[in-house]
């Protein structure tokens, strides 16, 4: 069953602009995800990781190169039938969650069944399965304005699951989430594809999650390259004190000229608050510096 | 998608309600126009409808009432009522003039009436009497109270001056108020003696007013016939022919306001949604789907405000004819139908209007919502 290919990429690129302003945001990327196999897709900001995901999930057409899910080819469809196949087959997570804010939970999780015919009634069943497994019960009629983040993205990746894809494409998962939330929604995904034979592609900053991975995929101007775990200059984030890698954290601020690398914005929007709480409450933790 | 449609639409009420309010204003607008068509296309024959008459004789060629001139022989009368099939013929003078009450011109029909010719006078009176002698004009109560005029005032009518004895009702209308005179007074305005404009003739009973055109055609002679019905709706097309255009053109205008009310309501609300709509198009929704949940939504607002329209044009039409009594409103049912229709149109149009603004939405800007 591992060795089942659900996605794979051919000679990837997508080029954006032409002649003196072109650039090849994503340039010759091929690639294979097994089922049930969590792979992160890591690098610095504008290394074409979005443009990567977009073109996975059938949201934007590659200028060259094929990609396929489970043995269908999705760059050969026409506008009128990707619709179709990212209903069915794919399962999108965001990282600002982007539930409908006039729809319940469960209406929520129940929306992609809808754009599915006949999906529905079974939908129904599985809807309240997810719920239960996501500690959502007593959420079930809220709507979104009146949950947390973590119920929020915990809503969101129900939503994913509910038409049963074979592929589940998160970005940045827990990019606006706290460190316990962001662990929990983790481990959600991780539980997803190694119980449910789920594909899970998953692009990220949040160095925590490595450990999860099957596999590690480092992008950088557009094209995959080998990660080197010695690559890492750990830190801590100033707000949550989680540890974050200052080489890869896109997240940053400077301070009375001194550098903070935080793991997620909502770290960074705490500390804009009130920055000499964090960096005092820094000070007299011992061992716990920013590193930088 | 129907369903994250409706409830989308519901889940902002203030914008929901002001959008309702909105289109609703211009669909009023559309209705009151509708009204004053409709009051004024069945005031302005209110005279021909309530006289008692089968057939209407007069000069040949002329076929109508509204800004025509008829004269007939006064002997025309008794040669019309030898014809087989007549019970009886009142005769009018008729003449169409300006009125003047203090600095107030008025158009207005002015007939003049034989003595006792209760067919041909006014069917219903406020005040005063039916049927004036030499002297004396009875005038719609509309037009008296415009000009506050009383019974015992007097008013102008080419150069000779008149006391109102009478104040009638359902005689006024924009395009002609219908003033009563006795046919003496008349034929000294006019100037001739022993004419007549029109011949009233009812029927006996079984006698098919068609065919009683024809007798009195074929035995009088230089006179045209008509019969109520045909004579009426001659001369409702002839009056309205002046009026309709305008009346069209208010009508095109408030419907297309309505259009652009509506599709900046639905242009708002797809605004609004911005976010929503790339995160459903992202989730597997079709550029149909989602265009189709517009249309929905435009068709939503559109019937609301019809809806919403229709209650305050019947609350608010009978205080409008009270506060502007020169106006006839009648809402019909026609009307609220054809409104219904230019609704249908409407909503069709805005939802048109913003259906590239829905194809634009990217659902890639999920990612960076």
């Amino acid at each position: 069953m591992e060795n089942e290919t659900i996605l794979s990429c051919d000679a990837l690129v997508k080029t954006f602009g032409s002649g003196h302003t072109e650039v090849r945001a994503v340039d010759g990327i091929s690639l294979q995800v097994g089922r049930g196999e969590l792979v992160l897709i890591m690098g610095p900001s504008g290394s074409g990781k979005t443009t990567l995901l977009s073109m996975l999930g059938g949201l934007l057409r590659p200028t060259s190169g094929k990609v396929f899910i489970d043995g269908n080819e999705i760059t050969q469809l026409d506008e009128s039938q990707l619709p179709r196949v990212r209903a069915r087959s794919i399962g999108f997570v965001f990282q600002s969650f982007n539930l409908l804010d006039a729809l319940t939970v469960e209406e929520n999780i129940l929306f992609p069944a809808r754009l599915v015919p006949a999906s529905l009634e079974s939908a129904r069943s599985r809807a309240t399965e997810l719920i239960a497994r996501l500690g959502l019960t007593k959420r079930r009629t809220n709507k979104p304005g009146t949950l947390s983040g973590g119920e929020k993205q915990r809503v969101a990746i129900a939503r994913a699951l509910i038409n049963e894809p074979a592929l589940i494409l998160a970005d940045e998962p827990t990019g606006n989430l706290d460190s316990a939330n962001g662990q929990e929604v983790m481990m959600i995904l991780h539980d997803i594809a190694r119980d449910e034979g789920r594909s899970v592609i998953l692009v990220t900053h949040d160095p925590r999650v490595e450990d999860l991975a099957d596999r590690i995929l480092w992008l950088e101007d557009g094209a995959l390259r080998d990660r080197k775990t010695e690559q890492h200059s750990w830190v801590h984030d100033p707000v949550c004190h989680m540890r974050v890698d200052e080489w890869t954290a896109e997240i940053s601020t400077d301070h009375e000229a001194q550098h903070y690398v935080f793991c997620s914005q909502r770290c960074l929007d705490r500390f804009s608050l009130e920055p000499q709480r964090y960096i005092s409450e820094e000070k007299h933790t011992p061992g716990q510096g920013h590193g930088a | 998608m129907w369903h994250w449609t409706y409830k989308s639409l519901l889940a902002q009420p203030v914008a929901l309600m002001a959008s309702i309010a909105t289109a609703a204003s211009a669909f009023l607008l559309v209705m009151v126009f509708e009204a004053v068509y409709a009051g004024e296309t069945e005031q302005v024959v209110a005279y021909l409808s309530h006289t008692d008459a089968d057939v209407w004789v007069m000069q040949q060629g002329v076929s109508n009432m509204h800004m025509a001139t008829s004269y007939l022989s006064d002997s025309k009368a008794n040669e019309v009522r030898q014809v087989e099939g007549v019970a009886s013929v009142d005769q009018i003078l008729y003449l169409n003039t300006v009125v003047k009450s203090g600095n107030q011109p008025w158009f207005s029909f002015i007939v003049g009436l034989d003595e006792g010719d209760t067919r041909a006078g006014p069917w219903a009176m406020a005040e005063g009497k039916a049927l004036p002698t030499a002297g004396e004009a009875v005038v719609p109560v509309v037009f008296a109270r415009m000009t506050h005029l009383a019974l015992g005032g007097t008013l102008r009518i080419a150069d000779k001056q008149f006391t109102v004895v009478g104040l009638s009702e359902g005689t006024f209308s924009m395009a002609n108020s219908v003033i009563f005179m006795a046919r003496s007074d008349l034929e000294d305005i006019m100037g001739s003696l022993d004419i007549v404009s029109y011949i009233l003739v009812k029927a006996k009973a079984g006698m098919d007013p068609v065919v009683l055109v024809g007798n009195i055609e074929r035995q009088v002679e230089k006179v045209s016939a008509l019969t109520t019905k045909q004579f009426i709706a001659n001369d409702q097309t002839m009056a309205m022919q002046m009026g309709v255009e305008t009346i069209a053109l208010m009508t095109l205008i408030g419907s297309a306001l309505a259009v652009l009310l509506v599709a900046f309501a639905v242009y708002s609300l797809i605004a609004r949604q911005r976010r929503e709509l790339a995160v459903v198009k992202a989730l597997g929704a079709s550029n149909r789907s989602v265009y189709l949940g517009i249309a929905l939504q435009a068709t939503g607002i559109t019937l609301a405000s019809i809806v919403l329209a229709t209650v305050l044009a019947l609350l608010l039409m009978p205080a409008a004819s009270a506060l502007i009594p020169q106006l006839t409103l009648k809402l019909t049912l026609v009307s609220v139908e054809r409104i219904a229709v230019v609704g249908a149109v409407v909503a069709l149009l805005a939802s048109l209007i913003p259906a590239r603004q829905v194809a634009q939405v990217d659902p890639l800007s999920a990612f960076h919502a």
